[in-house]
């Protein structure tokens, strides 16, 4: 039951699919990232409210949420959500999801890549790992995502350049500094993954 | 998944609930359009005026919608697994007592563009 507005990219989900322009189009980033990497800090840094924390309980087969009630289900895992949100004007509003970065946090991405218009990976360069399997999934999914390393007391323990080849990057994936505590900082990393983003809608749009 | 199916089993920290928090669905937790977290729900007129004939958590997630909020801020509110919250929106809005507002395809380069402008203004 879905009824899309004249371009086909918003749904309303009543019956009576009366589109109200009072109430703003939401829009997402994720923010992913390994365990205490900052992820809850950066989102707070720019949210207009303090984070809260949404939980979400799905199944650990990786089918994605569809598939929760499925009856072969064997187990569930459970994962908590940071969670903020900064008015754009009046007619959007931008959510950041914060999701864990390792892979066996993927039945999220899925989920949490829907609709988003991309992904902020957050890196602690002395945790590398954390953050591989984050990176290999938005690759794969070609979800547009920057990696932010974060500068824990403005120190960066190895250069971007090495950074990049230690996760095998792509050429064209951006790579910045950043620190999660500085609000104009989080901003700056937003705007370089929206430039991003467009890069590759004006490249999809043009093909 | 049919409403007499037994609930996902919680293996998270314990909820405000008595009960476990999918029983509040009835055990479903999927619908037809799976609703994303960041979806806008806002009351209708017809919620407005169904608000004492509908069950708890409901009313408590009509309450909230009087002005528009997402499926994920209700679930932080209400402590309620975000899963259950997406089925009662669900219900909720095929019921007409709330309408829902979501990206559900890849944004175009004219909506990126008004994200980064309004991200510049901030």
């Amino acid at each position: 039951m879905a009824f899309g507005d004249s371009d086909g990219k918003v749904v309303s989900m009543t019956p009576q699919d009366t589109e109200d322009s009072s109430v703003p189009l939401p829009v997402k980033i994720v923010v992913a990232g390994g365990y205490a990497v900052g992820k809850t800090t950066f989102v707070g840094s720019i949210s207009e409210i303090e984070p809260l924390t949404t939980e979400a309980a799905l199944t650990t087969v990786s089918r994605g949420v569809d598939d929760e009630g499925d009856a072969n289900l064997k187990s569930s895992t459970t994962v908590a959500l940071d969670f903020g949100r900064v008015a754009l004007g009046n007619e959007l509003v931008l959510y950041l999801f914060g999701t864990p970065g390792q892979d066996r946090f993927r039945f999220m991405w899925d989920e949490l890549t829907r609709g988003a218009i991309g992904a902020v990976v957050l890196l602690d360069t002395r945790r590398f790992e954390d953050s591989f399997g984050a990176v290999e999934y938005f690759e794969r999914a070609k979800v547009p995502f920057v990696v932010a390393v974060n500068a824990f007391h403005g120190q960066l323990h190895h250069s971007l350049d090495d950074v990049r080849d230690g996760l095998d990057l792509a050429p064209d994936i951006p790579i910045v500094a950043t620190d999660a505590r500085e609000r104009e900082l989080t901003k700056a990393t937003l705007l370089e993954l929206v430039e991003f983003a467009l890069v590759r809608a004006n490249h999809a749009e043009a093909a | 998944m049919s409403p007499s199916d037994p609930p996902i089993p919680e293996s998270g920290p314990p909820s405000r609930l008595r009960i476990p928090p999918y029983a509040v669905t009835g055990g479903r937790t999927r619908v037809d359009v799976d609703i994303p977290f960041e979806a806008l729900v806002r009351t209708t007129e017809r919620g407005r005026e169904h608000l004492r004939l509908v069950g708890f958590e409901r009313r408590d997630i009509l309450q909230l919608a009087e002005s528009p909020i997402a499926v994920a801020e209700i679930s932080a509110h209400l402590r309620l697994p975000i899963g259950a919250i997406r089925v009662l929106v669900g219900d909720l809005s095929v019921e007409g007592h709330v309408q829902t507002k979501a990206m559900t395809v890849k944004a175009d380069t004219a909506l990126l563009e008004r994200v980064r402008d309004g991200l510049r203004r901030l």
